[in-house]
């Protein structure tokens, strides 16, 4: 599933995909999350959306992204799953081949000041992953850190 | 050859004024060297200490990425030449929590640690390069554990006590993943990660073998080490205790091998499955005991928090936030009736450089203002020498040493 968000920003080039150090070559789907970035979701993505920040020491992320996975993607009422390595810029490859990581509609990565990404986000957000953003069909995103309950999803999906 | 650097280069606000004992000096950074857009920026995190000389030696990774070394006979207001270190092709962790550490012993020897993060997600090896000539040299790069599985082994901390032995503590999943296996693949059947570690008596030649220090430790938090003169090595890390409480244990490294569970050292009673990314400090407190920072939620409100412990590790006294709402990563020492804190702070625009200064042991505290910079910084550290500690700050632009107490 790809929404018109994700192709527009794919066509468009608002979110230019990563270019590595040298001998990395960019791999598609993954984008730079930079200090515009937050402001352009808040704005754009499809609603409803979830986006989970994770880094690739995060014993709980998989866990938490396959259950999200499967969270926003059964039944009737769908989401997107947006993807957040905030420690993934040296190594994109990685983040694509990851089987967790893929679980997402798209992908970015950190790039810049991490702890001001982390503001841009929330300035409440004190760095704990994973960490995660759900945008319902209205309002302002929610967040939570790790797992988000069962009525936060629900509130997420727009189910009674 | 020395390479100076403009004080120009950093919009850093001194506390020159705010606090005159402190002195500015600076930079082991590189003018120009400003990553291309949409290329990453190379981690900023270094491993500080003092070589038995008196010099400052940092190390990290430079911008291509490579292992460097530098030392500073000024403290900080010039620095030699970086020196790149083979590690022979490895990746290196380099993120605050995780970063090359240096650590120096007698006769001559030093070492330098870093995790190198495997293939596969969440594994990674503990590497070392060792030196018999104070750092002129160094050997080829060595996996330090005797455990070979690609398996978590990462959040080293290193250190030489006064005796000369070294220590090396990192997190470690063998217990974690036999747990796993035994139980058919359960994710829940081991909470968290184990701490293990090593001791060398000759400078790192050889080491004694792979021993746990405790079940259950938290999984992304660098381990805070420091020697006693009653109980040798210490420990601190961020724990989980049952029902995944995220609060941190104590154990003197007299117990490696020994399967003695360890003290509880806070009481935040944070329940969370998550990982925090915020190790604790520690340091002697001339009373005995010991003073101690460290990140957590006390009644729903997140803050970094300033205790005492009594020798055996366990909470003495009221548990104090520092005057920060936004610190993180903050670290600490001790040197008779001096304590001294110091962390970072994100406002929205630049990052303060900031510190908690007593001259009483920690009954009261002064908030002084280092230093602020606009620029992505790494952590700030602490390095002691002869009773003094100095601040090590890197931001992109350099390496700023600052004066803490004497």
């Amino acid at each position: 599933m790809c929404s018109s968000f994700f192709r527009s920003v794919t066509l468009c080039g608002l979110f230019a995909v990563l270019v590595a150090a040298p001998a990395v070559a960019a791999p598609k789907g993954v984008r730079v999350f930079d200090k515009t970035t937050w402001a352009q979701m808040k704005r754009d993505l499809p609603r409803p959306s979830v986006v989970v920040f994770t880094t690739t020491d995060c014993a709980y992320c998989p866990a938490v992204i396959e259950a999200l996975a499967s969270d926003v993607k059964k039944g009737q009422s769908k989401a997107n799953l947006v993807i957040v390595v905030m420690d993934g810029a040296e190594q994109p490859e990685a983040m694509v081949a990851d089987k967790h990581y893929r679980k997402g509609d798209a992908m970015y990565v950190f790039q810049g000041q991490a702890m001001a990404l982390r503001y841009s986000v929330n300035p409440d957000w004190r760095g704990m992953t994973p960490y995660v953003a759900m945008f319902a069909r209205t309002g302002e995103p929610k967040f939570a850190v790790g797992r988000p309950s069962a009525a936060e999803v629900a509130q997420l999906l727009g189910k009674p | 050859m020395k390479s100076p650097l403009p004080l120009s280069l950093l919009t850093l606000v001194l506390a020159g004024m705010l606090w005159p004992a402190v002195s500015f000096a600076q930079h082991a950074g590189h003018s120009g060297s400003q990553p291309a857009a949409r290329r990453p920026a190379p981690s900023l995190s270094v491993g500080a200490a003092f070589a038995p000389s008196g010099e400052l030696w940092i190390t990290g990774l430079d911008e291509k990425v490579r292992l460097f070394v530098q030392s500073s006979a000024d403290l900080g207001r010039s620095w030699g030449d970086r020196r790149v270190l083979d590690t022979q092709g490895d990746r290196i962790a380099a993120d605050g929590e995780n970063r090359p550490k240096i650590a120096f012993g007698p006769k001559g020897w030093v070492v330098i640690t870093y995790t190198k993060p495997l293939p596969k997600p969440y594994t990674g090896d503990i590497r070392m390069l060792r030196s018999e000539d104070g750092g002129k040299t160094f050997s080829p790069v060595f996996t330090v554990h005797d455990d070979r599985q690609p398996i978590t082994h990462r959040f080293e901390s290193t250190t030489f006590d006064s005796k000369g032995s070294l220590y090396v503590l990192w997190i470690d999943k063998r217990d974690a993943e036999l747990a796993r296996a035994r139980s058919g693949g359960k994710r829940d059947a081991y909470d968290g990660a184990a701490v293990y570690g090593k001791i060398s008596r000759d400078g790192a030649k050889t080491f004694e073998p792979d021993l746990k220090l405790a079940d259950y430790s938290c999984e992304c938090c660098r381990i805070a080490l420091v020697e006693t003169p009653q109980a040798g090595m210490v420990a601190m890390w961020r724990h989980v205790f049952p029902k995944s409480i995220r609060d941190h244990a104590f154990a003197p490294l007299s117990d490696l091998g020994k399967d003695r569970p360890p003290t509880r050292a806070t009481e935040d009673q944070w329940e969370l499955a998550a990982c925090p990314h915020h190790g604790p400090g520690l340091a002697n407190a001339a009373a005995g005991g010991f003073h101690s920072v460290w990140f957590g939620q006390r009644g729903g409100k997140a803050a970094v928090h300033y205790g005492l412990l009594d020798a055996a590790g366990k909470p003495v006294g009221p548990v104090r936030d520092l005057p920060d709402e936004r610190a993180e990563h903050a670290d600490i020492a001790a040197s008779g009736n001096n304590v001294g804190l110091v962390w970072r702070s994100f406002d929205g625009e630049r990052t303060r450089l900031r510190a908690w200064l007593s001259k009483d042991q920690g009954q009261r505290f002064e908030l002084r203002e280092l230093a602020a910079s606009g620029e992505d910084n790494d952590h700030p550290r602490l390095v002691s020498r002869n009773g003094e500690t100095w601040v090590v700050w890197r931001t992109e632009r350099g390496i700023h040493v600052l004066k803490l107490f004497s």
